[in-house]
């Protein structure tokens, strides 16, 4: 059993600089758990404290059921695949595999047999014989994972591994890292700030800012159930749009109202919206819940808004329209179909069952639980 | 790539081939004087040899003993180099890739051994080595020029290791190396260049050095090859056939051992350690 269990984890480097605040996080046997967050969020420092290249300032760190703080990286039973790889220029690709069971003493016969194995799972046996210097940067990266694998360890580290590739191949690998992590059975813990990976590879993501954890989910959670306005903005492309509006009252129902936008609150959320009558708030929706009225299914004046286009983006699969509703500029990620224009002034509908409200000062999420992913998006 | 017109080309080739003249010239004059006589010598001191011979070689290397000046500068200038790697490498890897309190006092203080000549200080080192017993030895020269060719070496060397990722390190760490593995199969192997640089240098200082020499070693047995070829310099009169030719066969060896190690040196000079 390999889980990685992190207890109040604090890391302060001696400049007196915080990076991280008190990190809980549970990643479980078999589990691809994915550190998300912009850069300085703590999650690389986070990752190097799991590796041992950093110490734990309080708290404690346990793999396999064992405190490992004062345990040297080598006896913790992990693997690490660096950013820029962190391949021994002056050793074969061979040698580079080989470099840890040697230093470990494994016998000849049995590391050239792993050896040769990892480069069959990789796809590199025949560049075995070459120095990293005479690879593309997706063999170097197969090669500092191959090296992470022939270690047969408990866990594996993965510090933004496909950061320095080219975007096809970032597709290409992010692939065959989730197929490696189903073949090998590992636990994997991987960094990045690339919430489209996290998405695509995670069983759960771990969403940093600041040195401090935001939100601990799956990858559906995550995007539908976002603890807070900065998650809520992480994670997506388009980002989500976010509109400062006011709550307002009008006989029994509620309505989110900003100037001329003025868009009918379903019934399900006035109980939690209920305090805040009368108060701004940010209202937050995204960009695939708006919708061109054209082709809205059931448009109802309710949830419509006025917006004016100002840039239109085809992308073949949608459009995106960039529009501005009530001053403030929104993404809608429309149906390619669309006629809008730049400069025109259409109508958009609004999936008010998909929005959410951050309260303004906490930016947490005030409908927070009531989007479960389950839950078939509709249009009324 | 800079260029250059043609006027400009023609100004640098005849700078640079005067320079070169000034150079060679001298060392040119050295060897072909070598092999004259001393009456050719005070007569055409700038002639090739009229009757070139070999006598003046059997002559230094018999009354200078030469042999045993080569076998005594090999054993000081050797050991001396070893020692200069292999502290100065440890030294700097340590201050390159370690934190720890007074490190960086550790690489000024070793720095200044750069401003300041160790013949500044010849007196206390004298008593120092007086207090050990290692005046008039070889060892005490040895110990002498690790010290003094430690900065330049340390500073050489620590520009190269600063220039390893940190992440090679870190994964060799990872792959379960202890620091003295990593740095014997993961930094050593990435500053071979440096090394080399080093070793050349210090081995040429030693070597050329006199003036340690001259000051600690009185017995003849123990005599280097610059303090064995300084006999032909008299007080009244200088043999100047067999000094040349002692001079020759001083320098030859560093000279051989420059140009079999030339591409090492001027790799070394021109790369960093890792691209």
């Amino acid at each position: 059993m390999a889980e990685v269990i992190l207890k109040d984890v604090v890391k302060v480097y001696p400049n007196g600089f915080k990076a991280v605040h008190g990190a809980n996080l549970e990643v479980e046997d078999k589990e691809f758990v994915v550190l998300l967050g912009p850069s300085g969020c703590g999650k690389t420092t986070t990752l190097r404290m799991i590796a041992g290249l950093e110490e734990i300032t309080e708290g404690t760190v346990s793999i396999g059921g064992r405190v490992v703080n004062d345990v040297e990286p080598k006896d913790r039973d992990i693997a690490m695949v660096f950013q820029n790889y962190a391949l021994y220029p002056h050793m074969t690709v061979y040698e580079n595999m080989a470099f840890g069971l040697k230093l470990r003493k494994v016998p000849k016969p049995e590391i050239d047999k792993r050896v040769k194995e990892a480069a069959n799972i990789l796809g590199i046996e025949g560049l075995l014989d070459r120095k990293p210097k005479q690879l593309s940067g997706g063999q170097r990266q197969r090669v500092a994972v191959g090296r992470a694998i022939v270690r047969n360890p408990k866990v594996f580290l993965f510090d933004e591994p496909l950061s320095n590739l080219d975007a096809k191949l970032r597709t290409q690998m992010r692939a065959e890292l989730k197929r490696l992590h189903k073949n090998l059975q590992a636990t994997i813990i991987y960094v990045t700030h690339d919430q489209v990976e996290a998405m695509t590879m995670a069983d759960k993501i771990v969403i940093m800012k600041d040195g401090v954890i935001q939100q601990i989910g799956d990858p559906y959670s995550v995007y539908f159930e976002p603890v807070n306005k900065f998650v809520a903005g992480f994670i997506g492309t388009p980002s989500m749009n976010f509109i400062g509006a006011k709550v307002s009252k009008e006989g029994e129902k509620l309505w989110i109202h900003k100037d001329s936008m003025k868009l009918l609150i379903p019934e399900r959320y006035y109980e939690r919206l209920a305090p805040y009558v009368g108060k701004e708030v940010v209202f937050g929706v995204r960009p695939e819940n708006i919708y061109d009225k054209m082709f809205a299914v059931t448009p109802s004046e309710e949830f419509v808004a006025e917006g004016k286009v100002d840039v239109v983006e085809p992308l073949g699969s949608e459009t995106l329209i960039h529009a501005t509703i009530a001053g403030d500029d929104i993404v809608a990620k429309v149906d390619p179909k669309t006629r809008a224009q730049a400069g025109d002034t259409i109508d958009l509908v609004f999936d008010m069952n998909m929005v959410h409200v951050f309260d303004k000062e906490t930016e947490e999420n005030v409908l927070m639980g009531l989007h479960s992913a389950e839950e078939e998006p509709k249009v009324e | 790539m800079l260029t250059l017109s043609k006027y400009g080309k023609i100004l640098v080739y005849t700078l640079l081939l005067i320079y070169t003249m000034l150079v060679l010239v001298p060392f040119l004059m050295m060897i072909s004087n070598s092999f004259k006589s001393m009456r050719d010598i005070y007569l055409k001191p700038f002639s090739l040899p009229t009757d070139p011979s070999f006598r003046n070689i059997i002559d230094a290397w018999n009354q200078a003993g030469i042999g045993r000046g080569y076998l005594n500068s090999l054993i000081i200038a050797g050991s001396a180099v070893v020692g200069i790697v292999i502290i100065s490498s440890f030294f700097a890897y340590a201050i390159s890739k370690y934190e720890f309190r007074g490190r960086r006092f550790l690489f000024m203080y070793s720095m200044l051994g750069l401003a300041f000549p160790a013949r500044l200080a010849i007196i206390p080192i004298y008593l120092l080595l007086r207090n050990i017993n290692l005046t008039n030895s070889r060892l005490g020269l040895i110990i002498i020029y690790i010290a003094v060719n430690i900065p330049f070496s340390v500073f050489l060397l620590k520009n190269f290791i600063d220039g390893v990722p940190n992440e090679l390190s870190e994964a060799a760490r990872i792959d379960g190396a202890n620091p003295l593995q990593i740095y014997r199969h993961v930094v050593i192997p990435l500053i071979k260049p440096a090394i080399s640089i080093v070793s050349i240098v210090s081995f040429v200082n030693v070597w050329n050095d006199f003036f340690f020499p001259l000051i600690f070693i009185n017995d003849r047995s123990k005599a280097t090859i610059t303090l064995a070829v300084s006999i032909f310099f008299g007080e009244y009169a200088n043999r100047w056939n067999l000094l040349f030719t002692s001079l020759t066969l001083a320098i030859a060896p560093t000279i051989i051992l420059f140009l079999i190690f030339s591409r090492q040196f001027i790799a070394g000079m021109t790369q960093g350690a890792i691209k």
